[in-house]
């Protein structure tokens, strides 16, 4: 059985469950907006985790859960609670059952797409950074600075840089433009992070365990995500086929991050070295899949469906995260990447 | 140079401070979280030319990279002055960017770090009672069941299988050694590998005990109190953090 988490009208879980519905797999969904009239209670007693999920009256076991896709939002945003007070009664609920589902994820023995703790790299770029090169890609120059006269001299460097949040809260990347300097002096009161521009092509690259879905971009905006909002003109994205070297790469990347499935953000260049990014845990695939036709949602739903009778790189179902310290991810046997969609 | 951050506030860590720094250590720096308020002139690098990290106190002193031999890390949150600072539209921003950039540029150091930060925790990954609970059986410990549900308390995270004033007794796990109490050898093994399989270089461990039931988990933090381990605990941080053997000798002369 397989739980998938978040609101159904979201399109890529929506596009998972036309996915799984086409394979016949069997699933249950937690609508969070029904969280009112759902329930859930686990245990850790000796090594076991056990419990018992309750939704619009049905019972399922934990332990019956082989696979759990999770796109849950913040469920302090939640339409329902829009005019709770803070500590209003429904928000406690809302917030206890949310809790209580998170933390069970964090330590099921099922495959989950993807954990909370593995989706925490994400929130530092330039840490994110050292953990990409480990693996053998290029990363950008990178300066965080709080001294203008530091980006000055950066900049003077590099030539075009850009600039963009460390973390992932309000992560856009702009080009840093003569007229920032009126404003430079600001950095002064919180470091800001500077990259040397990448001169190339833009590639997406969604990985789902050792399944390689790589997307072409092209745009000349900074940020290719906001080139029709920026520039009225929206990239536009083909398919496109990576060396078995450089897929094998990205799946090694992303199971180093401990992530079933990643949204991995390349550049190659001229000289066809290979930058990479960023890694998005919680990729919102539907939008690539859109534009270009590629079976993502397919590869996410037949990696749930196949997880109870098959491992994800030759380890037992449910061992990955509990039982492998981090450290020994990445000595792990470098997998095939024989299952290419292109 | 061997750093030791940690709040001006925190017992624990400024009396490992005036420890080590008046023992073995006496090249350790205190940089207080507090002080990390009104720091200046951050450069923090990642790229091709190798990393890079500096910044300059409010008193002067400036911290760089090259001549950080070890560090002894205690930061839970970036300055709470520093958030403040900010119109509170802005103060969760400021929070993920200064965490995000602390968790960079010590996870980035090729010194010895206790503990490394991780993206859930920048003194060392923080667990959940849940998990932790797992880990211990793991380890070999008795455990508790722990029970969670969508109508009990919210935030489980930081519980204890010890009741109120229930006694307990502390250990401290460094590097494999185990500091503190004295304890069945099984236990013991059960601490080091506790902290083995969490990956956790310094690691502080609850335990209660029973007559009936004999030893079992009750918590455990990447904060230990570090007075649990006292002086011989000192004496293996200091080395840990790089502190020249000849002083290490010394001390334990002046221990004997």
């Amino acid at each position: 059985m397989i739980l998938l988490c978040g609101i159904p009208t979201e399109e890529p879980l929506r596009m998972v469950r036309v996915q799984l519905d086409k394979l016949g797999a069997r699933y249950v969904l937690f609508n969070q907006r029904d969280f009112g009239s759902s329930k859930l209670s686990f245990a850790v007693d000796r090594g076991q985790v056990r419990g018992e999920l309750h939704i619009r009256g049905s019972r399922y076991l934990l332990s019956s859960f082989q696979a759990i896709y999770t796109r849950l939002m913040d469920d302090r945003s939640l339409p329902e609670l829009q005019d709770e007070p803070e500590d209003s009664p429904l928000r406690l609920v809302c917030r206890g059952l949310h809790e209580a589902l998170n933390r069970w994820m964090e330590i099921s023995p099922a495959l989950v797409v993807n954990r909370c703790s593995s989706m925490g790299s994400n929130s530092s770029k330039p840490y994110q950074c050292q953990l990409i090169r480990r693996i053998g890609f290029l990363v950008p120059e990178t300066l965080v600075t709080s001294n203008p006269d530091r980006v000055s001299e950066f900049r003077a460097t590099h030539g075009r840089i850009i600039y963009k949040s460390i973390s992932s809260v309000r992560s856009i990347v702009h080009t840093f433009e003569d007229s920032d300097l009126e404003r430079i002096e600001r950095i002064r009161w919180c470091p800001t992070q500077f990259q040397a521009y990448v001169e190339g092509t833009n590639i997406r690259v969604h990985v789902v365990g050792e399944r390689v879905y790589a997307t072409a971009i092209n745009s000349n905006a900074t940020d290719y995500r906001y080139a029709g909002k920026l520039l009225g003109v929206p990239a536009s994205m083909s398919p496109t086929d990576l060396s078995d070297e450089l897929a094998a790469r990205c799946v090694k990347l992303a199971r180093s991050l401990g992530l079933v499935f990643a949204g991995i953000d390349l550049k190659i260049t001229r000289a066809h070295e290979v930058y990479c990014f960023e890694v998005n845990p919680s990729p919102a695939f539907s939008f690539y899949e859109s534009n270009t036709g590629q079976a993502i949602s397919e590869g996410l739903a037949l990696a749930l469906r196949d997880a109870e009778h098959t491992s994800l790189w030759g380890i037992p179902r449910g061992e990955y995260e509990t039982v492998l310290p981090a450290s020994q991810r990445n000595d792990m046997a470098q997998p095939q990447a024989s299952n290419h969609t292109f | 140079m061997q750093l030791l951050l940690c709040s001006g506030s925190d017992l624990p860590g400024m009396w490992a401070f005036h420890a080590l720094r008046g023992g073995a250590l006496p090249s350790l720096e205190l940089v207080t979280i507090e002080s990390l308020a009104d720091c200046s002139d951050w450069e923090h690098r990642v790229g091709a030319s190798g990393d890079r990290i500096s910044f300059r106190l409010p008193d002067g002193r400036t911290i760089d990279d090259s001549q950080i031999e070890g560090v002894l890390n205690r930061l839970v949150f970036p300055p709470q002055e520093l958030i403040s600072r900010a119109v509170p539209a802005d103060r969760d921003y400021v929070q993920q960017e200064m965490t995000a950039l602390y968790l960079s540029w010590l996870y980035g150091l090729s010194c010895p770090v206790l503990n490394r930060p991780t993206p859930q925790g920048l003194a060392g990954r923080w667990r959940h009672a849940s998990e932790w609970t797992l880990a211990a059986h793991r380890a070999g410990f008795d455990v508790p069941v722990y029970e969670q549900t969508e109508s009990g308390p919210a935030d489980r995270g930081g519980v204890s299988f010890a009741g109120p004033g229930e006694s307990v007794t502390q250990v401290v796990v460094l590097d494999g050694e185990v500091f503190g109490s004295v304890l069945p050898e099984r236990i013991r093994d059960s601490c080091r590998e506790l902290a083995d399989i969490c990956e956790m270089g310094l690691l502080g461990i609850d335990l209660l005990f029973s007559l009936i039931g004999g030893w079992s988990f009750a918590s455990a933090t990447p904060l230990p109190d570090l007075e649990v381990g006292g002086h011989p605990l000192i004496a293996r941080l200091a080395q840990a953090l790089g502190a020249p053997s000849e002083t290490d000798s010394r001390l334990k002369e002046a221990d004997s």
